[in-house]
């Protein structure tokens, strides 16, 4: 068996680890005999508030007398088990005489609690108070147990008692290990194997079974593992709120328990409240430090106990309840970036998430194209709004899918006019020729549009190439829009195109010249340009 | 009805194993002390004596020496009840004079049993 602590890693000299490990060894021998002391101090409260609800007022004066010997009984193991204690023998006391003293301190307390308990047992039945006959008998086994351990109490306190025996005398007596010895079998007892909320981790039994019952009355659902290895394998398979974990448990502690646990995405966030002696301070402080939620002293205070216990499933409700919010409002978040990506540019909307307030970048290369729905107005007064919004729909639509499959960014629809810009916000080399075939599929595609319908719409493209700034303002219902005169000029040239006609200006043709043909039109006048020379594009060139 | 007398310090234990004497329907005179032991003893007449040997003023294995040496007092049966559990014990209480002894805590029914034992003996 294992009972040392690892705590070993702030350097600190082997011979004060070695009188610390002594010193956690003394708190465990201790916790081990003073448990069933725990335990039936426990057990009697309980039987208190049981008669007290169930008014049974005849009983408690007997309750009380065994609740009276309980805590006598526990001071006095406390005061005999403390090293260092003053409770050492009389002056000319021989060690036999003292340990006499010993017994028959320790055995009138208990014999009290045994000959009070088995007339309340008998008082329980005559007064058909049965529900209180399973804690009277809990009380009872614990009371056996402690008598099982007394003599090793007495042995134990006479070592600590006499000073004679050297250090080496002391380590061995102390390294036979009576805790085998003075540990009782597991009562097999019968709990209700429900779904656990809280898990409780002790090695003793009547820590955990005292424990079990109080967060029972408590109305909690309890599970149990007697060591660290078997609470892990519950957490495996089982979903519970809280664990209450011994600190100082063979094999594996609780701090090695703290830490597998906090090394587990699925367990991590699980609190947990340490239970631990009064001796072990420093080691409670290195479970919190690992991440422990709390610490509940042995022996249990049932209002500590309970408070503890509450204070820290609120936490867990309210932690579940901030993580489903924070999965709602990822959800909200997922949505609201998807419409806002379908209104503005990817990147762009990762620029305004991460703070940006006003976009606005100068682009040296981009192609703008603006098309126009010839006679628009005309149609629109010879049918019904229904119809003309779903034909207008159809075809936007399906300017739209070209656009995003050739990486063109659509900028707005503007009444029957539909705006797109090449080479922008990513830039490409390519943002002329990629326009080009923009334009002509444009028009290919309502051609094809026009053989389904009775109404025939006939498009005017314009196209330019140059400088643009673009970006987004406004403080609501905001684009990514394009400004320049790039974008003038495009418009422009839309404006006085023909109905099934692309129209550029020659800078724009002659770069585009190698792969598409183009029918010159001749000069035109251009606002704000004055005279210029421009094509319509007409078809891609046929290269081998 | 057979009278007890119980000798014993602690109140919570006489109290007690006094209430369950009565209920098991013996009749029982009680005693904080050795010394007080003796007396009751001589003026009540028990039909026997339940001594606890951890006494203050006389204890028990004085006060059984002297209940075996007094002519009005050496027949009543007297169980030394004692905290502890060694078989050592049970010669030092019958060199007292103790007719039988048990152990702290006490197991009633085992009492009880040698209770009737030396009462139906000491009838005969």
């Amino acid at each position: 068996m294992n009972w040392d602590l690892p705590f070993t890693e702030d350097g600190r000299s082997e011979r004060f680890l070695s009188e610390r490990q002594t010193n956690a060894r003394l708190s465990h021998v201790r916790q081990e005999l003073l448990a069933p002391v725990n335990a039936i101090a426990g057990y009697a409260d309980i039987l208190r508030d049981e008669a007290t609800r169930l008014g049974l007022l005849a009983l408690m004066p007997d309750v009380e007398r065994v609740l009276e010997s309980a805590e006598t009984l526990l001071g006095l193991v406390e005061g005999l088990l403390d090293a260092g204690t003053t409770l050492t023998r009389h002056e000319g006391e021989s060690l036999p005489d003292f340990q006499e003293r010993l017994r028959h301190d320790l055995r009138n307390p208990l014999n009290a609690i045994k000959g009070y308990g088995e007339m309340l047992l008998e008082d329980i039945v005559d007064a058909g108070a049965v529900s209180l006959r399973q804690d009277l008998e809990r009380l009872l086994t614990e009371a056996a147990r402690l008598l099982a351990s007394l003599e090793w109490i007495v042995n134990f306190t006479c070592y600590h008692a006499t000073t004679a025996e050297t250090e080496d005398e002391r380590t061995r007596l102390m390294a036979a290990d009576p805790l085998l010895a003075i540990r009782a079998p597991d009562l097999s007892r019968k709990h209700p194997r429900e779904t656990g909320r809280i898990l409780v981790v002790d090695d003793n039994a009547s820590n955990r079974g005292l424990l079990l019952r109080q967060l029972e009355r408590e109305g909690h659902q309890a599970i149990e593992a007697r060591s660290g290895r078997q609470a892990l394998q519950i957490l495996d398979a089982e979903e519970v709120d809280l664990i209450l974990l011994d600190l100082m448990m063979p094999d594996m502690n609780g701090l090695q328990v703290l830490e597998r646990l906090k090394g587990s995405e699925r367990l991590r966030d699980l609190p947990v409240i340490m239970i631990s002696g009064l001796q072990e301070t420093d080691s409670v402080i290195r479970c919190i430090e690992a991440g422990a939620e709390d610490y509940l002293p042995k022996p249990f205070d049932q209002v500590l106990l309970r408070a503890r216990i509450n204070a820290c499933l609120e936490r867990k409700h309210w932690h579940d309840r901030e993580l489903g919010y924070l999965a709602q409002l990822k959800a909200e978040k997922e949505k609201s970036d998807a419409l806002l990506r379908s209104i503005l540019p990817g990147q762009i909307v990762g620029r305004l998430n991460g703070g940006e307030v006003v976009i606005a970048d100068r682009f040296e290369h981009v192609t703008i194209l603006f098309c126009d729905l010839v006679g628009f107005t005309k149609v629109a007064a010879r049918i019904a709004p229904g119809q003309l919004v779903e034909n207008l729909n159809r075809i936007f639509s399906a300017f739209d899918a070209l656009a995003g499959s050739l990486g063109v960014e659509k900028i707005k629809t503007i009444g029957d006019a539909y705006m797109a810009a090449a080479g922008l916000p990513e830039v490409r080399p390519d943002h002329a020729e990629v326009m080009a075939e923009l334009a002509l599929r444009m028009l290919e595609t309502l051609e094809g549009l026009n053989q389904d319908t009775k109404i025939r719409f006939r498009a005017r493209i314009g196209m330019h190439t140059g400088p643009v700034v673009a970006g987004v303002i406004g403080m609501n219902k905001f684009i990514y829009d394009v400004w320049g005169d790039t974008v003038n000029v495009a418009s422009r040239l839309e404006a006085c195109s023909l109905p099934g006609r692309i129209q550029v200006l020659d800078e724009m043709r002659c770069a585009l010249e190698q792969r598409y043909e183009f029918d010159p039109r001749g000069v035109i006048s251009l606002r704000g340009r004055g005279r210029m020379a421009t094509s319509f594009l007409t078809r891609r060139k046929h290269t081998s | 009805m057979p009278t007890i007398l119980l000798v014993e310090d602690n109140e919570l234990n006489r109290d007690m194993l006094s209430r369950r004497l009565v209920r098991n329907g013996y009749g029982v005179l009680i005693a904080e002390d050795g010394a007080k032991g003796l007396s009751a003893a001589i003026d009540g007449k028990p039909d026997l004596i339940l001594m606890d040997m951890s006494l203050p003023v006389m204890d028990g294995w004085e006060a059984t020496r002297r209940l075996k040496a007094e002519p009005q007092t050496r027949a009543i049966p007297v169980i030394a009840l004692t905290a502890h559990a060694m078989s050592s014990d049970r010669e030092k209480a019958v060199a007292a004079g103790c007719d039988d002894y048990d152990t702290k805590p006490v197991e009633l029914e085992r009492l009880l049993a040698k209770i009737e034992r030396l009462l139906q003996a000491g009838s005969l």
